[in-house]
Order: C-alpha cells, then structure tokens, then sequence
C-alpha cells in the first residue's frame, strides 16, 4: 500500500492550486462532467443556469474548442459534438463579431429594438457574409427590423441546409449579465430579446443557441413575454451533489502529472476498482462516478471515517460538503477542491514524517476547509463585487443576530449607498449592483444577500450566516464559554 | 417593599460592589471570597498578606479603613435584606485559618471580568454537585451512558429499554440501573409481572433489593458484596446476549420504600472528619456493581428535572449523556439554565460537553422541517455552552453541523409505544417498527459508546 506521504504528493500535485483554477483551463483528462451537467449541453438544452463557479464558462470554452469538443464527444458519448459548427454570440471576451456592451447601449439609446439586435448577430454568424454592406451594428439591427420576412427565409434555408448535411451549428451566450453594466433596466431588456428568439428557435432543427445564465438574472421583467414558461421551466441547472465533487476530485487524483499511478493502485488496494485508460487520461471507473457507497469507502481510506473531537457523527464524507455549503446547500466545486488541497498540505505539515494512519488528518481538513471561505467569497465578489461593501462592516458580528443589528452597521458605513453608486471597493468595475435593492429600503438588500444564498433567516427571524462566508467576512457564532488562548 | 432588593439584584449589585474595590481589601491581590450563605446572605473572606486596611491594624492607615467602612456601607445598601447576621460582613482570615480552604473548594468560581484571586462561593442547599469535576476513574471500567430529560413522559425509559435490548441482541452484556428513585420504571418494563405466591418474600423473578437498599445499608457500612448480588437479576427480555437490571426498589414485599429514599441524599461525615457527598457514594455504588457484574455497558436512567440525582449522574459519572428533549420553551428555557450555570466552572465544562448529545424525542415521522426546528432551537441554547469568538478550532459548530452536540439525534413518535410494556405487546420489539421509530438513535448511541476504530 501506498504511503500517506505519497498521497499527499499526489493531491498536490494533481488538483489545481488557487491561481491555476482561476485562469487555466483544465487538461483534457482532468475534465470531470456531471450527469446533470451532460444534459445541460446536448443540443437540446437552450437554457443553462449556474452560479460562480458552477463551470458555464468552462464549458463555454470547451465547447468552442475543437479539440475539447472531440473529447467530449469520446469520452461523454456526444456524437452530434463530432461535427458540429460552434461561434459565440456574446461573451465576456470582446471580438468584433458581436456588439460589445457599449455598442449595445448606443444601440438601445437609437430606439433599436433588443430582439432585433440578437436577430443581427444571430444572422451574421450563421449567414457569414451576409451583412457585407452593413459595417456597423446600428446599420445590420434596422435592415433586420425592415426585412422580417427575409430574415426568417434566410434562417430557415441555412437550417434545411445544415440539416441536409447533418452539421449542427451552435451560437453560445454567455456573461449575459454583462451586457449593460450598472442598469438592471437595460441588462433585462436585451435578455428578454434573446429569450424570446431563443424561444423561437425550437423550430429550427440544425440552428441552435445555448444561453449559460446566472440564477439571478431571469427574473420577471426578461421572462415577460407569452408562453415564457415552456423555457424557463425546461432550463437545466449546472448542479454540483456530493457525488459530483467527490467524482471531480477522484478524476483530477487518478489523472495527476506524478502520483497519478499511485492513486490509481490506491483505489485497487482499498476498493478493488480498476482504472482503464489511455497513456495520460483515465476516466474515473463507473463505479466512482456513480455510487456514493464505493466513494465513502475510498474516502474514509483516504481521510479516516469520522472527524474525531469526541462525536461519532461527523462521517468525514459528509462533512466536507456540508460544512462547505451555502445557505441553500450549494458547494463550488473550487471551493471544495482547494479546501482538500490545503487539507493534504496542512496534513504533511502536522505529521512531516508520515506517521499518521491517513493522508488526510482531520483537524487539517477543519483547516483547509475553514480557507477555503476565502475562495468562495472572492468567487462572489466576481459576480457581485458590490458584495464586498455589504460584508465589510459586518466584520465581528456576532451570528446569528438581529436584522437591526446589520441595519445599523450599514447605516454607520453608508453601505447602502455605496452598494447602489458604485463608491466603495468596487467603483472600477463593469458591474451590475444588486437586484432590486434601494436606497430608501435597507431591508431590501439583507433580501438580496439572502437570495445570494449569502444569509438565512433563522425560524425566529434572526439572520444567520453560513461558515463558508462566516469565516473569510470576520464574523463570530455565539458562544458562552471564554476561550482560552 | 417596593424598594425590595431580590435576590438576583443583590448578587449583581455585591459583585458589582466587590470588583471595583478589590484593591482596597487585598492590596497584594492574594485571596478574596464571596460567600453566598443557604440563606443567600453575603460574606466577604479576605486572606491577604498585606495588613493596611484591617480596622485592627494601628499604624497610620486611617483613609484605608475609612474607605473599607464606606465601602461595608454601600454595600449593605446594595444587597438590602441579603445583608449578613449582625451586619458582619467582612472577615479578615490569618494564612492558617481554615476557612482559607474554603477558596480551592471546586465548585467555587472565578466570575468573568474578574482576577482570579476573587471567587465566589455559593453555598447551595441542594444541586451543589453541577459544578463538581467528575470523579477520577478507580478501575478500567465499561462505558456509561445516562439518560435524562428536563421533562418526563418524553420517553427516555422506553428508549433506554430498547437499547439495551438491542445491544443485548449484539452479544453484550448491559447493565440497566434505574436512578428515577421518585417514580421508578425501569424494573416493571424490564421484569417480569408474576404475580407472588403464598410465603415469598419478594416478587417472583426481581432482586430483593434496589438502588435505595444500597444507601440506607451503606450508612451502616453494610453495602457489601452480599448486597450487591440481591440488587439485580436477569431481564427475559435479553436475546443473545445479556441483560442485568438494578431497580430502584427491590421486590421485597415488606419495605418501607419512602423512608429509604428520604435517606437516600445525604452527605455523609467520614471517620477522616471529611464529607463523602451523595456523588461519591453514588460513584462507589456503580463501582461495586460493575466490579461485581463485569458488563460491557452501563445505561443509567435519570430522573427528569434539574434535580440532585442529575447533578451528579449527568456531571459526575464520566458517563456520556443524551439529553432528551421536545421543542419546546420549557423544555430548552430549562436547558438553558442549566448551561449558564455551568458557565461558571469552564475548565470542567470544556471535558463535560464532549459528551453530551441531543434526543429529539416523539419527532414526528411526516414532518421534516420539525428536525430542523429542533436543532435551530438546539443550537441556540448550546451556544451557552460552545466557545466564544470561536476559530476553526474551537468547539463552537453551526446549527445544521450532524456532529455536533446539540444536532438531534430523532426518535420517532408512534402511537404503539404510548404505553410500553414489551412482555406483553410483543409488537413492540418487532425489527421493522423498532428500526422505524428508534433506528437513528439505536445506530449512533452504538456508536457512540462502542466508538468503531479504524482499521487503516
């Protein structure tokens, strides 16, 4: 059997530290997909909804890629992914085949109708060339709204055509959050135009758009329009269950650089499961990915099976996930990844001689996951950095507490103000503030922290805030008992 | 009486008193003691090396003792009728005055803010065991798990009778004593209903003697070996392996019950000159038991309530506690003030509350969001006792955290087990519905006291 010191060579060696799993993209045989998420990106699925860090623009990328699109179509039995015509249609990424967020607000300010304006781009991506005389988007959106029937003609014949050939094309959406920084108004009127045509689009069968959506964004004023709710109930969510991280996390061990054969020889000696595989990629074995049984069982070998401390309750493969998780039970898959590598880290650091019976010793996984709050904040301020002004003067609060308390925190900070104009931390940023929050009702952004999944409300009123926040945001659970130090 | 100084005012108002002038009545800051009488009158004892503010001291320190008179007549004021006989408040103890002992006693407590060099000393008629260590180990000894409730009729009895069945069912060897001296129930669940025929002594099928027997006997010095063997016998409910019961009244049929048992608390002087409190015999009990039973687990049932009999089962015995519980405001107000007054000893409170878990007792079966109101609840009244300004290693644990003291471990209500008496409804031991009402806690109280290692 393989050493303990070994096997935590291979969990630093073969997860992404923090830096790496913020920029890179991850290696072909390090991708792990979900079974909810593998419906989320067949071709039928116009409408993906995930939070930071659930992997819209991962798969975003992969998809755009040909060389990913062919592993996925290998490796995730994808076969309509083998020949398939993929381009964007608006992203966080800037190119001049899309109006860019500027574009878009002039567009709005000349009376240009939002549906109109996803028409263009929709046509300049599956007719290239079409716009040949038109340079600019204000030119391409008005003879879309004067030729309405010479532009369902041409969508429709490129679709025949495509359907001839039987070569999908695919335009993906993504960062749709972004498309009019600082106004809700804006931001949901050019998402009700997409969603409607998106709508629409069920009529084509080789055309198709995929929008990856924030959860917050669809809300009444983009999904106003008739028969709205045959799309928005059929949206699919980038979920991520205890299975699932548990299944990232046994993908990227058995696949990393050194220590990868270690691992895999691990999971033979204590589960008896194989790895089969090609040189440098082994997909997990089925057994892995789908029954949470043999993946207790591989993680007890790894991190023992309870957390100690007395209680014969906290089972270590619950425990992570359920003290990772936000106020609706969500965990980043980052988050979760990072709070086990530090966790082997700080393993080698307690026991450097390799002594103890586990690679993952468990007050050094309390450790990892106690840092890795840090990791999921900084994933909300990406989205949200107006949410920084909001947890900042909240630092000592003691929780759960009174609404009141926060109130008057807030109103000592001036966060409301900075949270709405843009005039604390975040006053550089390209941002949306938060949704339906203002000034004159400070109750209403203790409910957008809530919908952020950021707070809770205890059955006696009373906000509670869930660790994986609590600890980065300074904040301290209620207690009796002096510590002594 | 309007202007009536309560109780509770008076101990806040002489603290108070106390704290800002401590450096007047020891200015070497070496001993200085509250004392809070039965009656609630206070005392100051001070034991400091450092004559200055003594009123007998004749050298020129007249502000001192002028200061000491104001502060004796401020507080006065301050506790009203609470004041001590004769109004003698402070007494000035030389090094060898015994009453010096009095400061290391355990039970009294450093209030927070304060030096440690004061303390406070409640001297309390009853209960005065909540805040004693618990009591050193003399023999490798069997788990022990104690079963209380702030309220009876939750079920506790018929949870410590199903376990002890099912271990029995495991191989082990139980013991089962019953503590609920005030309203026994243990021994008629778990031993037989025979009728005594012409010329018995004792109910057919039960021990002579009970857990009373042992003290009143133990007063003479006549708990022995011999006694011991009378105080228990076998349950017929036992399959596989064993189970030995010690009831609270044994199954003579000629005793004087209540006279026993209003003999049953006391504290005993010893030859030594030293008291032996009800703890210490209680501990010695259990210990002869075990010494002479060799069980591989002691369940304990106690009486409901925050009465002396808990004080040392629940603090003393190094047992682990489940501590049942209903959601409601009775139930967790009295929780609470059991925990806030175990706040005042933290260095016994920090071992105590390792052992402790939650019972979530006639949960009922449809209604989920019920668990989890149960250890919101929970978690709120716990929070008295988990660490303050909590890092990642202190013990403080979120409400929903499973491993977590307060997170309930559920036991299901059903109307089967309204009224249990297993020797006649055998229904009642059927695997599927014990597993359905009882099968959370039958998995971790197992668990709990027969802790699995593990094996990589």
């Amino acid at each position: 059997m393989s050493s303990v010191t070994e096997l935590r060579q291979c969990f630093l060696g073969g997860l992404p530290d923090e830096s790496q799993a913020e920029h890179d993209m991850p290696k072909p045989a390090q991708i792990y997909m979900p079974p909810a998420h593998r419906r989320a990106l067949s071709l039928d699925a116009p409408l993906v909804v995930g939070g930071r860090g659930a992997g819209k623009t991962l798969w975003l990328r992969a998809l755009k890629d040909k060389s990913y699109r062919e592993l996925l179509a290998k490796a995730f039995e994808f076969p309509d992914f083998a020949s398939i015509e993929v381009k964007i249609g608006f992203s966080t990424e800037s190119s001049e085949n899309v109006p860019d967020s500027r574009t878009l607000n002039d567009l709005l300010r000349n009376q240009c109708d939002a549906y109109n304006i996803w028409s263009a781009v929709i046509l300049h991506a599956f007719v290239p060339g079409h716009f040949a005389l038109q340079s600019t988007w204000g030119a391409r959106t008005r003879w879309v709204a004067d030729n309405g029937e010479a532009v369902s003609n041409l969508l429709r014949s490129v679709d025949s055509e495509a359907a001839q050939s039987a070569e999908n094309k695919l335009l993906l959406f993504d960062g749709l959050d972004t498309t009019a920084p600082r106004s809700w108004e804006d931001t949901q009127v050019l998402l009700k135009g997409l969603l409607m045509l998106t709508h629409q689009f069920r009529q084509y069968r080789a055309l198709r758009l995929k929008l990856f959506i924030r959860p917050d964004m669809l809300e009444r004023r983009s999904i106003a329009f008739p028969d709205s709710s045959k799309l928005i109930n059929n949206a699919l969510k980038l979920e991520w269950k205890d299975i699932d991280l548990y299944g990232l996390l046994f993908q990227y061990l058995g696949n990393a650089d050194q220590g990868g054969q270690v691992f895999r020889d691990f999971t033979v000696a204590t589960i008896r499961t194989q790895w089969s595989g090609t040189q440098n990629s082994f997909p997990l074995p089925k057994p892995l990915r789908e029954d949470g049984e043999m993946q207790q069982r591989l993680f007890h070998a790894l991190a023992g099976k309870s957390m100690g401390g007395g209680s014969q309750r906290g089972d270590t493969w619950k425990w992570v996930p359920n003290h990772l998780s936000d106020a609706s039970g969500y965990v980043s898959p980052r988050s979760f990844i990072s709070a086990l590598r530090n966790a082997a880290k700080n393993s080698g650091e307690r026991d450097p001689s390799g002594k103890a019976k586990t690679a993952l010793i468990w007050q050094a996984i309390q450790t990892g996951v106690a840092k890795a709050s840090a990791i999921r904040v900084r994933e909300l301020q990406e989205d949200y950095p107006w949410i920084d002004d909001a947890i900042a003067p909240l630092k000592g609060l003691l929780v759960p507490c009174e609404i009141k308390e926060i109130l008057r925190k807030w109103t000592d900070h001036e966060t409301l103000s900075k949270v709405l104009n843009g005039r604390g931390n975040h006053r550089n940023t390209e941002r949306l503030p938060p949704v339906d929050v203002s000034q004159n009702d400070p109750k209403s952004l203790i409910e957008a922290m809530r919908s952020l999944n950021v707070f809770s409300y205890r059955k006696d009123g009373r906000v509670d805030v869930p660790d994986i926040i609590r600890v980065e945001a300074g904040m301290t659970r209620r207690g009796g008992v002096p510590v002594r130090r | 009486m309007n202007n009536a100084v309560r109780f509770d005012a008076a101990f806040s108002n002489a603290l108070e008193l106390l704290q800002k002038n401590l450096l007047l009545l020891a200015p070497a800051m070496e001993r200085v003691l509250l004392v809070r009488d039965v009656l609630g009158c206070f005392r100051i004892l001070v034991n400091d090396s450092s004559t200055e503010a003594r009123p007998d001291n004749q050298a020129d320190s007249f502000v001192a003792q002028a200061n000491i008179e104001n502060f004796a007549q401020d507080f006065l004021v301050g506790v009203g009728q609470y004041a001590p006989p004769a109004n003698n408040l402070i007494q000035w103890l030389e090094a060898d005055n015994p009453l010096g002992d009095l400061f290391d006693l355990p039970e009294a407590w450093t209030p927070p803010d304060s030096p440690s060099y004061l303390k406070v000393l409640d001297r309390l008629v009853t209960g005065r065991e909540w805040l004693l260590p618990q009591l050193p180990n003399k023999l490798p000894r069997p788990p022990r798990a104690v079963f209380f409730g702030l309220k009876g009729g939750v079920g506790r009895s018929t949870a410590l009778a199903v376990l002890a069945w099912h271990l029995s069912a495991q191989g082990k060897k139980v013991l089962v004593i019953d503590l609920d001296l005030e309203s026994p129930g243990l021994g008629p669940i778990l031993l037989p209903t025979s009728l005594p025929q012409e010329g018995d002594t004792c109910v057919p099928g039960w021990p002579t003697f009970g857990v009373v027997d042992w003290f009143v006997e133990d007063t003479v010095g006549q708990a022995d070996e011999s006694l011991i063997r009378d105080m228990y016998v076998r349950s017929p409910l036992a399959s596989h392996g064993d189970i030995l019961v010690v009831p609270a009244c044994g199954g003579l049929l000629d005793q004087q019950y209540l006279s026993k048992l209003s003999r049953a608390y006391l504290d005993l002087p010893t030859r030594a000159g030293e008291t032996e409190l009800f703890g210490d015999r209680l501990a010695c009990m259990l210990d002869q038991l075990e010494s002479v039973v060799s069980p591989d687990v002691v369940l304990i049932d106690s009486r409901a309530g925050l009465h002396d009999i808990s004080s040392v089962t629940l603090t003393r015995l190094g047992a682990h506690n489940f501590l049942f519980a209903v959601n409601t405001r009775q139930t967790w107000e009295g929780y609470r003030h059991l925990f806030r007054h175990w706040q005042r000893t933290p260095e016994h409170l920090r071992d105590l509350r390792k052992h402790l878990s939650v019972v979530g007792a006639l949960c009922p079966a449809a209604d989920e969001s019920y668990l989890q109101e149960l250890s919101e609840s929970a978690a709120d009244v716990f929070a008295e006792i988990y660490d303050a300004d909590a890092g990642a290693d202190d013990f403080n644990y979120a409400p929903g955290a499973e491993d977590a003291p307060h997170y309930p471990i559920a036991i299901h209500a059903h109307a089967e087990y309204a009224i249990f008496a297993p020797q006649e409804k055998a229904a009642q031991l059927n695997k599927n519905l014990i597993q359905f009402v009882f099968g959370d806690f039958l998995e971790n109280a197992t668990a709990i006291l027969f802790p699995e290692v593990d094996e990589t």
